[in-house]
């Protein structure tokens, strides 16, 4: 049932109507939120620009799951690596100072190890993450959705009741 | 696109609405729920405040009807009760500051100026030595010394010596001493830790320290709290101890990093002891290689008694009678160093021995004592001042220098007592002479009325020796005879 709740809401995550470029902030804002702690001063500044701005929410989650999970499976390590790498470079080290002591910022906790390493792993995979997400969402409306539906065979075969019942297993009643 | 449609109006709305309901409605008992629950939990010491009111956007923040009380397990540990009122240090009725917003959003608390209102401490000394201040902070990382009052072989002359060493000022300040040390190490070993000896208990708790070096989190630039009242009191102890009334204390530069922090800390402390006024002045400085403290202790004339009551059996003598004034101005450095340089007012003072003292000022106790008693006698009412003893050496191996003053005050007194002594074995002497030779005279004349012509002879002696056979008048002696 997992697996059914998922593919449905992949399917109207693709099919909805918010642009590719929701879907692909969300995908990698979410993914950067996954590799923090939820307490954290920086997850909530993740938190609130999916709430505000029009990201999708619900690819926003998912992503953040998968952030999360590579988190728990030993991303946490290698994020306090990267992130001590990052803070104790000493040519950096005047920057860091200026920065981590700024307004608002020295509220986000970038001085932990993991979380600064967290939150750059989350940015530069956030990127990675972004264009190939709008990318196939982009693909997937042009092909799937508007060729396919159009398309004689498809209209021919989603026309029997044994198709509609999979359809409806598979991607929910308003398939 | 509009980039005003990037934006959930909505959402946001929503966040604001609930977060000014929070703010207007809740925010109050949910910090002081917080307070207390941090309080009820704390390892350092408990505390309680009756309410709260933060007015965020003016930077104001009042509480009132705090309490502060020792550490739980200490205070369960003496034998006292756990209800926090009856457990207090400190209770105050109002305290209010204002935070700067700037300060806040950098993530540092800078207070400028804290106002305590209606401040009221209570500070007992207990049976072992130690006081329920000791119960508040950080417990030190050691065994705590064995209550004299509860283990089976305990005797009396057991508390009675733990009792000495907590009226014994030197023994108290290198308690002091040592327990700043060890915190401003605690502290040092805190901020210097490498990444590397951090002990990571997750990977969320190693961080980076340099960033924030000499910046404190939070610092409290002024404390002031006026019409303080201190009680003080002994465990087990009959006689009342005065009480500090009409006090008023400053604190300055208190931070959360004091040995990183640009100023030292400074303790101001002024108030009224059995009506006479006293003042001590605290600077420490801990940012140093080693803890430099100084102390200005500077009172009227308190009643001998008072001191007797706080410092009394750590004396080599007992105050019985009179008036003291102390100012003094004690150095404490490195490894426990000691440089005091006190002036003594003595007025009316009587001394008694107190039992096992043997020497005072290089001299024998019992004769210490006379001296001094005789040289204040001579005095009668007027002030003896000393300014010329230096201590120094170390707070465990202190060294006494007494100056001339002394000495020439023991010379002083002792010859005194000494012209004293022969005044008065001589009144003796002449009374006893005087009775013998009233005898002998008196048996002359019994023996002269037996002989013939006799009273001649008697009167021709009389006009020769004028006054014989009669009691020796003052107008007697002279040139006449």
């Amino acid at each position: 049932m997992l697996v059914l709740g998922w593919i449905r809401r992949l399917y109207k995550v693709l099919s909805a109507d918010a642009s590719p470029e929701a879907v692909a902030f969300a995908a990698a804002l979410g993914l950067a939120a996954g590799f923090l702690p939820f307490a954290s001063g920086m997850t909530l500044v993740v938190l609130l620009v999916i709430l505000v701005f029009r990201v999708q929410i619900s690819t926003a989650i998912g992503f953040w799951g998968i952030g999360a999970l590579i988190r728990a499976a030993g991303g946490a390590a290698l994020f306090e690596s990267v992130g001590e790498s990052i803070l104790e470079t000493e040519a950096l080290r005047g920057f860091w100072t200026w920065f981590l002591n700024l307004r608002v910022v020295a509220w986000l906790d970038l001085e932990v190890y993991a979380i600064s390493g967290g939150a750059a792993a989350g940015f530069v995979l956030g990127i990675a993450v972004f264009f190939p997400v709008r990318y196939l969402v982009i693909a997937y409306r042009r092909w799937a959705h508007e060729r396919l539906s159009k398309n004689r065979f498809f209209r021919w075969l989603t026309s029997f009741w044994v198709t509609k019942l999979v359809g409806w297993v598979f991607v929910g009643g308003k398939s | 696109m509009n980039p005003l449609e990037w934006i959930r109006w909505r959402v946001l709305a929503a966040i604001l609405v609930v977060g000014g309901l929070v703010y207007f409605l809740g925010v109050d008992s949910l910090v002081r729920w917080r307070i207390n629950d941090l309080g009820a939990r704390s390892t350092r010491a408990r505390w309680h405040v009756g309410s709260v009111d933060l007015r965020i956007f003016s930077g104001h923040y009042g509480l009132a009807d705090l309490l502060v009380a020792g550490r739980r397990e200490t205070a369960a540990a003496a034998g006292n009760s756990p209800d926090l009122a009856e457990a207090r240090v400190f209770s105050a009725e109002r305290a209010s500051f204002d935070l700067g917003m700037d300060s806040l959003l950098c993530r540092r608390f800078v207070i400028e100026r804290l106002e305590i209102h209606g401040p009221e401490m209570r500070i007992e000394r207990r049976r072992d030595g130690s006081t329920n201040l000791d119960d508040v902070g950080e417990p030190e990382e050691e065994a705590p010394p064995e209550s004299p009052g509860e283990g089976p072989g305990v005797t009396a002359k057991d508390v009675e010596k733990a009792l000495e060493a907590a009226q014994d000022w030197l023994e108290t300040a290198r308690k002091w001493y040592r327990r700043i040390e060890w915190l401003r190490e605690k502290l040092r070993g805190d901020e210097g830790a490498s990444a590397s000896e951090q002990e990571a208990r997750d990977h969320y708790a190693r961080r980076a320290l340099y960033p924030f070096a000499g910046r404190p989190r939070i610092v409290i630039r002024e404390v002031v709290a006026s019409g303080l009242e201190i009680d003080f009191s002994e465990e087990g102890g009959s006689a009342a101890l005065p009480r500090l009334e009409e006090g008023r204390i400053s604190l300055k530069e208190l931070s959360d990093r004091p040995t990183s922090h640009d100023r030292p800390i400074e303790l101001s402390l002024e108030g009224l002891l059995e009506r006479v006024r006293v003042a001590l002045n605290v600077r420490l400085d801990l940012t140093g290689d080693a803890v430099v403290c100084e102390i200005r202790f500077d009172t009227g004339p308190l009643p001998a008694r008072v001191i007797d009551a706080f410092v009394g059996r750590s004396l080599p003598v007992k105050l019985s009678e009179g008036t003291i004034g102390v100012t003094a101005t004690v150095r404490l450095g490195a490894r426990e160093s000691l440089s005091v340089a006190p002036t003594l007012r003595f007025s009316g003072v009587r001394l008694a021995t107190r039992p096992g003292a043997r020497r005072v000022a290089g001299l024998d106790a019992r004769e210490f004592v006379q001296a001094f008693n005789e040289a204040s006698r001579l005095l009668d009412d007027a002030t003896l001042e000393i300014a010329d003893l230096r201590i120094t050496g170390t707070l465990s191996r202190p060294r006494f220098q007494w100056g001339d003053t002394v000495e020439k005050l023991v010379r002083q007194g002792a010859r005194a007592f000494v012209q004293g002594e022969i005044e008065k074995a001589e009144a003796k002497g002449r009374e006893v002479l005087e009775k013998e030779a009233g005898k002998v005279l008196e048996r002359l004349d019994r023996a002269l009325e037996q002989v013939p012509g006799a009273k001649d002879i008697k009167e021709g002696l009389e006009r020769i020796l004028p006054g014989l056979g009669r009691p020796r008048k003052k107008s007697d002696s002279g040139e006449g005879r």
